[in-house]
């Protein structure tokens, strides 16, 4: 991805006062991971599945920070029984995601976006999908906003369209 | 081979309120809340989940000792959180594993064990530690053994590994424990006691003002 878009993503995290990270890397953006892991703003830790990272920044999150977890379309699947967790406990929690299976990018439509928005939907996490460069900052913003006052997860997607 | 329960008094009284401990589902957490820990703990913490939230809690709050109870079946399901905390190397941390080497949760009750987890079988755990970096890992069999193990490690400086060989079935007082369960803290109002217990503690805001 272009580094001003990925500069834009980390921007708003910053602006919406996310100070701790946790993530597998997606390799559509890894400048995002790269700028986020040596910026001293924030606490990362790279972890081993998303399961782990949701649990990791539930616990940063009883520890005063306000975390994000950051991972690939993929990983939403991989990290729902632990989300589903938070959301009984009512912890808030941002999700980024850098979204394959939008419209435009057929090459993973097939399972990402048959499961992606449905199982955000049964999991009854709000997102917003973004699709034009601009709209980053502010959805993340509002996003992080909501999960603090909702007490629940929120997730941004961020399609190629804005990032690529 | 230690009881749980003795092994959680013991836990309950070298644990001081200025410790934070997070504890998952199943009778570590019920036996904590009994032992009267549970409001300023964060207890029921869900498959896999223990040890790395204790993960989260003591990255962002480095100077508070963090103490995870983990369980043997709840730490395997997510075994990579050892390689985080070995390469994390959080020194504020603690791990013990109550091991008995089976899945008690889903077992039958009434005093017979479950399937077993692969403790029970090959898998040394204090070897998977320290092969993830978690130099100070050690396995201790009896109640003597298991309070100098925490002494020093909350003397000391982490992140420090304990397994914890606990024996296979619940027993309290002669009897199966499962059998008499109180209901202890909903998961929502431990939520809540917790996080306005690390309030209290931190002089911070965790919960926003007017948030749900």
């Amino acid at each position: 991805m272009e580094m001003e878009k990925a500069r834009t993503v980390v921007d708003g995290l910053k602006e919406a006062g996310v100070n701790f990270a946790a993530g597998l890397p997606d390799s559509q953006f890894h400048e995002v991971y790269d700028l986020i892991a040596s910026d001293p703003s924030f606490t990362y830790v790279g972890v081993g599945n998303e399961g782990e990272g949701a649990a990791v920044a539930m616990g940063a999150w009883f520890g005063g920070k306000k975390p994000a977890l950051i991972i690939a379309t993929s990983g939403l699947l991989v990290a729902t029984f632990s989300l589903a967790r938070l959301h009984l406990k009512e912890v808030p929690l941002l999700i980024i995601i850098p979204y394959r299976g939008d419209l435009g990018d057929p090459r993973w439509m097939g399972i990402y976006k048959k499961y992606t928005e449905p199982m955000l939907d049964v999991m009854d996490i709000p997102y917003r999908v973004v699709s034009q460069p601009d709209e980053i900052r502010k959805a993340i913003i509002d996003c992080q906003s909501c999960t603090e006052t909702w007490l629940k997860p929120v997730a941004v997607l961020l399609t190629g369209e804005a990032l690529w | 081979m230690v009881k749980r329960y003795d092994l959680l008094k013991t836990l309950a009284s070298v644990v001081t309120d200025e410790m934070l401990v997070v504890t998952p589902i199943g009778n570590t957490s019920v036996f904590w809340d009994e032992l009267g820990k549970g409001a300023t703990s964060l207890t029921g913490v869900s498959l896999g989940m223990c040890t790395p939230v204790a993960l989260g809690l003591s990255l962002a709050l480095p100077n508070r000792k963090v103490i995870a109870v983990d369980s043997d079946g709840n730490l395997i399901l997510n075994l990579c959180s050892l390689g985080t905390v070995g390469n994390k190397q959080p020194r504020n941390l603690t791990i013990i594993v109550c091991d008995n080497g089976n899945y008690l949760s889903g077992g039958p009750g009434k005093g017979k064990q479950g399937m077993p987890t692969a403790t029970a079988g090959n898998m040394n755990l204090e070897a998977v530690a320290k092969g993830c970096g978690i130099t100070k890992a050690t396995t201790i069999q009896t109640e003597a053994e298991f309070k100098q193990a925490v002494e020093k490690s909350l003397a000391g400086e982490g992140p420090s590994f304990i397994v914890a060989k606990i024996e296979p079935v619940d027993v309290k007082e002669s009897k199966v424990y499962r059998e008499e369960r109180t209901p202890g803290l909903d998961t929502r109002e431990n939520k809540y006691a917790f996080a306005r217990h690390v309030e209290r503690l931190e002089k911070i805001r965790i919960i926003k003002r007017g948030s749900a």
